[in-house]
């Protein structure tokens, strides 16, 4: 396996290490795409250690920074072309509902599906449905996580989903909730494809609604 | 002289420098009110700094003062009706209440299951919550058979017909709180001075770190404007959205709830206030919120203490499990918090019955805790009796020298029932053969016996005819919006 030694110092969190080795192979002309693909494994390597009971979110949490820090290293070295491309296993939208503050759910989902290999775009909290709405027509994502953690903000979710099916766009993107309030009823009621009870469930229901 | 055993978990020194720490972060950084013009106007009219485009307000330690010299050091609570005093809450006084964040009830039948509540749950868990004689807040849950929307109205209404005791439960919008204020006004239908006499608690979540979100902005001053007692009760996870140490922890806490204090004064001097808590450690192996993990109870029990220190009355989610069966680690971990909360005068102490980081209800684990809420008052409101009476030394002489049974003596006649607390058939103290003879049951099958009984056997509590179909009608009227011609219990 190439970059053994990148894919080491991400897994282990080795945030030093990390930045000098992708400057410095990428300063000697290795390609971008091979940079970020084993900076994914050392990602995927970290998420197993999670698996294992080895590794702890703070340290998920973290291996993400170290790889976005990683990526703006790249970013000098990246053309316009295909070889700025990681593999990804799909776009994930991510937000938190209006009037709600909350993210730590959501941020945890956003990790695990980053560790797991997808692209998120994380849209942060209290955001409007029409927001969502816009960005989903510019991203194209193939899933939009929605999170609200009070009983006064989850009516938004169902409010979503009106307005989804008002613009055209249901059949478009595959919708999955969250939140304390949250549960497989109201995520029926309200017409969404899943509910995730918790950042690791999460993860998994994306993973099977996108049939990975 | 009774003496009541009391925890201080930090010396007053250490708490005044946390109280420090939390002025200087308000006076620093401030703390975000978020999309709320009329409270940001409050907070500049006295002089604090604010920022229109992000809502942060800075708080200088004049402002802070002059805000909790006004809170009340104790709240008189009432029956439903607003007629019958029950008790203070505040200073050495504390009480148990029921939780109302649910969205599933504990299935008895299939341990470990779960199904989504419905109004017959609720009113048997209201009827449950008037035969729990520790238990003072009853807490009202999430019920699946009315839209969401009214959701919060609808269970207000079932407690109130099931139970007298005094309610801690909260309005999901500005149109369900004037509904809810509404129904108050009928429930106390009669009473002079309505809003000095509170029968109901209503909690008000910022966003930890240091941020409020609109609609907890606007009902926490709805609360203050209509003087029902209103928490601040921020929610931080420790490691997550606080410092990871259970100290720094406090000090972000302190400073959320003061920047509560101070609005709260601004809306009305005066204005009935609970300085609370739901702090809990974050499991970094999980990301759930442990409840009743020993650092999540020792952060309540601190920033109760910071609380108590300014005067004011506090609240700590104390007595949930993460459990998902009221089973051994349910009870000991409602144990802890019991014990420790009532030690360290965590006033209001909200979690009875209650599994599953919040969100399952169960019949049984609220008898059980009823049970648990007993011991612990036995132990800081019964307290120890220190006088020449109860040290007995005439009494142990004398039935030593007659050679007589203390069960003989008018001593123990007297006092036995004061000295001890007598738990209900839940509690196992029995001999063997009882035991066996009954057929081996565990407590939480006594505490399922025991529910089943009170339903069979102890009828509902009175209703007034006409205040109950003014409270139906007002809900049903909020409920024509949504579709509703008929709320489930009129069925």
């Amino acid at each position: 396996m190439e970059f053994k030694d990148l894919i080491k110092a991400i897994s282990e969190c080795n945030q030093e290490e990390t930045i000098i080795l992708v400057s410095s192979y990428a300063e000697k002309g290795a390609k971008v795409k091979d940079l970020l693909d084993a900076m994914t494994d050392g990602l995927k390597e970290l998420g197993e250690k999670f698996s294992r009971g080895e590794a702890f979110i703070p340290e998920l949490v973290f291996g993400c920074e170290i790889f976005n820090e990683a990526m703006k290293k790249l970013k000098p070295f990246m053309s316009q072309g295909t070889d700025a491309q990681r593999e990804s296993k799909g776009k994930v939208v991510m937000a938190t509902v209006k009037g709600d503050l909350h993210d730590i759910g959501k941020n945890l989902v956003a990790t695990f599906l980053t560790v797991g290999g997808y692209q998120v775009v994380d849209l942060g909290t209290d955001v409007p449905n029409e927001k969502l709405i816009e960005v989903i027509q510019k991203e194209k994502p193939d899933v939009v996580g929605l999170s609200a953690l009070l009983t006064t903000t989850m009516l938004s979710q169902r409010q979503f989903m009106a307005l989804l099916k008002e613009k055209g766009l249901r059949d478009k993107v595959k919708v999955i909730v969250g939140g304390a309030p949250v549960s497989q009823t109201w995520a029926s009621e309200i017409g969404a494809d899943a509910y995730g009870a918790d950042a690791v469930d999460g993860k998994k229901k994306i993973d099977s609604l996108l049939g990975k | 002289m009774i003496i009541r055993p009391k925890l201080q978990l930090l010396e007053d020194s250490q708490i005044k420098l946390i109280i420090q720490d939390a002025y200087n972060i308000l006076d620093d950084v401030g703390v975000q009110f978020k999309d709320n013009e009329e409270s940001l106007n409050l907070f500049e009219a006295v002089g604090a700094r604010v920022d229109r485009s992000t809502g942060i307000v800075k708080l200088s330690g004049d402002i802070i003062d002059r805000a909790l010299k006004t809170v009340p050091p104790v709240i008189p609570f009432y029956d439903k009706d607003h007629q019958k005093k029950l008790f203070n809450l505040g200073g050495d006084d504390c009480h148990i209440t029921g939780d109302g964040v649910a969205i599933y009830i504990a299935d008895y039948e299939k341990p470990g299951h779960r199904r989504p509540p419905v109004t017959e749950d609720q009113i048997i868990h209201s009827r449950l919550h008037e035969e729990c004689k520790y238990i003072g807040f009853t807490a009202p849950f999430l019920l699946t058979d009315v839209p969401r929307e009214i959701a919060d109205n609808y269970r207000f209404l079932l407690d109130y017909l099931y139970c007298s005791h005094p309610t801690y439960c909260s309005a999901w919008s500005k149109e369900g709180f004037d509904v809810m204020d509404e129904m108050i006004k009928v429930m106390g239908t009669g009473v002079a001075d309505l809003e000095m006499k509170p029968a109901h608690v209503h909690p008000n979540d910022p966003s930890s770190p240091l941020s409020w979100s609109p609609v907890v902005i606007q009902n926490f001053m709805d609360c203050l404007r209509t003087n029902l007692p209103a928490v601040v009760l921020p929610i931080p996870l420790a490691g997550a959205t606080a410092p990871v140490t259970i100290v720094g922890t406090v000090v972000q806490t302190t400073a959320e709830n003061l920047s509560g204090v101070v609005l709260s004064q601004l809306v009305r001097k005066g204005g009935f206030l609970l300085w609370g808590s739901g702090a809990s450690a974050f499991d970094m192996r999980s990301g759930t919120a442990p409840q009743s993990a020993i650092e999540s109870i020792m952060m309540m029990c601190l920033i109760a203490q910071v609380g108590n220190f300014l005067g004011i009355p506090s609240l700590g989610n104390l007595g949930r499990t993460d459990s998902k069966r009221p089973d051994e680690q349910g009870s000991f971990e409602t144990s802890n918090s019991y014990l420790l909360g009532y030690l360290c005068r965590v006033n209001m102490m909200r979690g009875a019955g209650i599994l599953e980081y919040a969100s399952t209800i169960s019949h049984e684990k609220l008898m059980i805790d009823n049970e648990i809420a007993g011991q612990a008052q036995r132990l800081v409101n019964g307290g120890i009796e220190f006088s020449d009476e109860s040290r007995a030394v005439d009494l142990i002489k004398e039935m030593f020298t007659k050679n007589m049974s203390f069960l003989r003596s008018k001593h123990t006649l007297a006092n036995f029932k004061k000295e001890f607390v007598m738990p209900s058939p839940i509690i196992d103290r029995g001999t063997r053969s009882t035991f066996e003879e009954s057929g081996y049951k565990s407590s939480l099958d006594r505490a399922h016996e025991a529910w089943k009984r009170i339903i069979a056997e102890k009828p509902p509590r009175p209703s007034d005819e006409k205040k109950k179909q003014a409270l139906i009608q007002i809900v049903k009227k909020r409920g024509e919006k949504y579709g509703v011609n008929r709320l489930p219990i009129e069925k």
